[in-house]
């Protein structure tokens, strides 16, 4: 069955599951895997998914029903898991700072879940749809969270490792494309069905090789926790702010008095 | 796919693409963090000057130069004032982000220090942009809106005070810790 497929979609498709079980194995034998899980897991979902693929088109065709449900089902597995890595991603570069993480998680999950709201009741195609609704919104979902983290991050000018951009990186830009990819299919169905498989898999291997980079880059880079400053700094720097303070609230107060109109 | 929604996606998308490529291009590392305690350097200047654009502001002050000096005189004050007092409402916006800056690098040096202070400061910084549009606006239609000025004023000040309890408190950990590692030393 698999053979009826055109030869450049089996070559790309084999190429993307070496590319990630080659990402896979790497992270397996660098220990890796403690300090990316949620990562860790979504490769390994997504190896499982291919797995399930070949045998259901083996055995069933692409045309069946159970095929479909099979191969939908497994997706939003598959986009769950990669949903928890995107919420690993933004703990790895705002979670030591707890206040602003305990803002930003809020923030980040309220706005993902306005976009995800605003997808399902906006998209309303039916059921010939119904599952690029529900992928678009996902993949817009988790574009927003990995997307917002990258501002908190930029507002509170907190240093970001670069495996960890890589990685942002690669989760964003995988979600974009898949969501201008699932657009595209589902307003021109006619002329892109033929790209649409091809053009998803070539992004994804580019996403990879981002990884691949991310991975190696956090290789043998311990994970350091920030500390707070030395005490001597502390000792200088908090009488300076307070007495600058002080004269910013004396200032006011003598303007606010002098500035109030005369009886 | 109706083609608003299919214009909507991409355009979502594609700005999405944009902010994560801005955010994570390398060229912006060499501007990131001169120094996080330089930051001291630039706190509020302009606040103390209030009183003076106050008084400029004065409807009766203006009534008194039009008595004395004519009604061309008094219009010809009036509009300078007015970009003087709109020029003093850009300072005073960017007193507000530096001590918001300020804020921020506080946020990062103490971290569990700052898990409410962070709420309260987004509370106000979203208060501060509002009423900031409002007193431009005010001021560009010609009406002298002290009073929000004032307001605007009132919270630089409230959040200069927050500051100083976060900075108290950032104080006092320091100085425990101090203490226990001096008494571990002995």
């Amino acid at each position: 069955m698999l053979t009826s497929l055109p030869t450049f979609d089996l070559v790309l498709w084999a190429l993307t599951t070496l590319a990630g079980l080659f990402l896979f194995v790497f992270i397996l034998t660098k220990n890796l895997d403690h300090d990316f899980p949620l990562l860790t897991l979504y490769l390994g979902v997504n190896l499982l998914q291919t797995l399930a693929q070949i045998f259901v088109y083996e055995f069933y065709g692409f045309e069946a029903n159970v095929t479909y449900a099979a191969v939908w089902g497994s997706q939003a597995v598959v986009v769950l898991a990669r949903a928890l890595a995107a919420c690993e991603f933004c703990h790895r570069v705002l979670g030591h700072y707890t206040g602003v993480w305990a803002l930003a998680i809020r923030i980040l999950l309220s706005c993902g879940a306005i976009v995800l709201g605003f997808t399902v009741v906006l998209f309303r195609d039916g059921f010939q749809y119904g599952v690029m609704r529900m992928e678009i919104a996902s993949e817009a979902f988790i574009a927003t969270i990995v997307v917002g983290t990258a501002i908190f991050a930029r507002y509170y000018q907190a240093p970001i490792k670069l495996s960890a951009i890589l990685l942002g990186l690669g989760l964003g830009l995988n979600s974009c494309l898949k969501m201008l990819n699932d657009a595209l299919i589902s307003r021109y169905w006619q002329n892109y069905s033929g790209l649409w498989n091809e053009v998803g898999m070539v992004a994804f291997m580019a996403v990879l090789v981002l990884w691949i980079f991310a991975m190696r880059a956090a290789e043998g880079v311990s994970e350091q926790k920030p500390e707070l400053q030395p005490t001597e700094i502390y000792r200088t720097f908090t009488p300076q702010v307070n007495r600058r303070l002080a004269e910013l609230n004396d200032t006011l107060m003598r303007v606010f008095k002098a500035g109030q109109p005369k009886p | 796919m109706s083609k608003a929604f299919f214009i909507l996606v991409v355009v979502f998308a594609l700005g999405l693409v944009a902010l994560l490529s801005w955010i994570f291009w390398p060229g912006k590392k060499n501007r990131r963090r001169p120094d996080a305690l330089a930051v001291l350097d630039s706190a509020p200047q302009h606040l103390c000057n209030m009183g003076a654009i106050r008084r400029s502001q004065d409807r009766a002050d203006l009534q008194y130069l039009a008595q004395r000096g004519g009604n061309e005189l008094a219009k010809r004050l009036h509009r300078e004032r007015r970009v003087v007092a709109m020029m003093y409402l850009d300072s005073l916006r960017s007193d507000f982000e530096q001590l918001l800056r300020i804020a921020r690098v506080v946020a990062l040096l103490s971290p569990e220090l700052s898990k409410s202070h962070e709420y309260e400061r987004l509370r106000l910084s979203v208060l501060f942009r509002l009423r900031f549009q409002l007193v431009r606006a005010r001021l560009l239609f010609g009406d002298a809106a002290m009073p929000e000025l004032v307001s605007l004023g009132q919270m630089v000040s409230s959040l200069a005070i927050r500051l100083e309890t976060a900075m108290e408190t950032l104080g006092e950990r320091a100085a425990l810790a101090a203490n226990l590692a001096l008494q571990s030393n002995q």
